[in-house]
């Protein structure tokens, strides 16, 4: 009898001194439940978040290689420094651009123009016309018709000058024209350019006058041709994004929009010197 | 009543007293152990944005912490483990005694770095209003009680591996 009760205390005993080593153990539990459904709403809440940022109702347009038998030829009217930007945008710089990129890369693994540059789609495009007054730049653009340092190698066929934009038109094999002449030609030759039946690219701002507008409007619309206008920040996929971000209340409503621009140089103003070597006499 | 001697475990609590110790000592390694795993679970957390912010005597320390990677790396993990390890060890009640001693560095570090003394401005606004006396101080002090008053040893793991035969 008194062994059991001693047995009995025992297990007693050891039973408390488990209880109360093991007492706060539960509160450790506690802690890990609260701890897991913490993580679990944080998840859900940015994979909403996230479900809301990236629902979108289209891709951004990819070209992808086109096929031979849609092989562009396209003509550039104004190969000056926004000219050469476009159609590098296209696939075709000077040899002194890839050059002095290259260059760049070399010496700063930083520096990714070169890179951008070759690695972007191949248009499947020739650049075969390029019209500029100035000799300079025209060479410059026949020059870089034949680079073969570009995506997709070495081009098919290389560029004919020509000094009026007419002459470029007449060209029946020239499909496309990018059109970045100074701005009160834009409209000209954009209507040129429609009708003698070229899809075009033409540079901002569009027109000096309304009616300037209404006519091209009316010129594209008859010819049935392609046209966009150079708003290229439009298709630019962080204001895509930003529009979606509004337009889903994400941000609440807004009441105010800041913006601001800094172009207090020369440059930045988009003045710029004349090519030494440029035929000023022309001017 | 038995002599407080420091570092043994030769206390006698009332009911009330022992509830009120453990009670502190396992919230405080609740607060701990979660300041921890947050920044584990973290993968941009780090002691930097705190460092930076540092004011007075370890001004100078925060920012050659912050300048040396290496150093820096070492502060963030070293918080991040020692974080978390100092709270689990405060909740379940093992070796609860050091890691009070251990945890109360930290708070004292974290008040040393910004304390809110007159005069000094810091550039992360308060979640509350301090002069001198902030939480940090005061969680540490209640480590300094903790590790006093020791009570893993009769709520707690320790009391596995400690006096066994006194109880």
């Amino acid at each position: 009898m008194s062994d059991n009760t001693n047995q009995d205390n025992k297990t007693n005993t050891d039973r408390r001194e488990l209880l109360k080593g093991l007492a706060t153990v539960p509160v450790f539990g506690l802690f890990l439940v609260n701890l897991w459904r913490k993580m679990r709403r944080d998840a859900l809440k940015k994979s909403n978040l996230l479900a809301d940022l990236f629902q979108e109702k289209s891709a951004p347009t990819v070209i992808s290689s086109l096929p031979d038998s849609r092989h562009l030829n396209l003509g550039i009217i104004g190969y000056g420094g926004r000219g050469s930007h476009l159609v590098r945008g296209a696939g075709f710089a000077t040899k002194g651009w890839t050059n002095a990129a290259s260059e760049n890369a070399r010496k700063n693994k930083l520096d990714k123009g070169f890179e951008t540059f070759m690695q972007q789609e191949d248009l499947n495009v020739s650049l075969i016309g390029v019209c500029d007054l100035f000799d300079v730049r025209a060479d410059q653009g026949i020059d870089a018709s034949k680079n073969e340092v570009r995506p997709g190698g070495k081009p098919l066929e290389s560029a004919t000058r020509y000094r009026h934009h007419e002459e470029l038109l007449k060209n029946d094999d020239i499909d496309a024209v990018i059109i970045a002449t100074p701005d009160h030609w834009h409209a000209q030759i954009a209507m040129d350019a429609a009708n003698a039946g070229k899809h075009v690219y033409c540079e901002k701002g569009l027109t000096r006058t309304f009616d300037e507008a209404i006519d091209l409007y009316d010129t594209v619309q008859r010819t049935g041709i392609t046209f966009q206008l150079g708003h290229q920040n439009r298709q630019v996929e962080a204001n895509e994004k930003a529009k979606q971000i509004i337009r889903q209340g994400l941000l609440g409503d807004i009441n105010l929009v800041e913006l601001a621009t800094n172009r207090n140089s020369p440059w930045g103003a988009w003045v710029w010197d004349i090519h030494p070597e440029g035929n000023r006499i022309l001017i | 009543m038995k002599q407080f001697e420091k570092g043994s475990y030769n206390l006698d609590y009332s009911t009330y007293q022992l509830s009120g110790l453990v009670v502190l000592r396992v919230l405080i390694g609740w607060h701990f152990l979660y300041e921890g795993i947050a920044k584990l679970l973290n993968p941009y957390w780090s002691s930097a944005a705190y460092l930076l912010d540092s004011k007075w005597l370890l001004s100078g320390l925060a920012e050659t912490i912050v300048s040396d990677p290496v150093l820096l790396s070492i502060s963030d993990y070293v918080n991040m483990w020692g974080l978390t390890l100092v709270g689990a060890s405060l909740l379940l009640g093992l070796f609860s005694q050091y890691t009070a001693l251990i945890g109360m560095g930290f708070v004292i570090l974290y008040y040393l770095f910004a304390p809110p003394f007159l005069g000094l401005e810091f550039s992360k606004p308060g979640e509350g209003s301090y002069l001198i006396v902030n939480k940090n101080l005061i969680e540490a002090c209640a480590l300094w009680v903790i590790y006093s008053f020791p009570t893993s040893h009769i709520i707690g793991l320790d009391r596995f591996f400690s006096n066994l035969d006194s109880n």
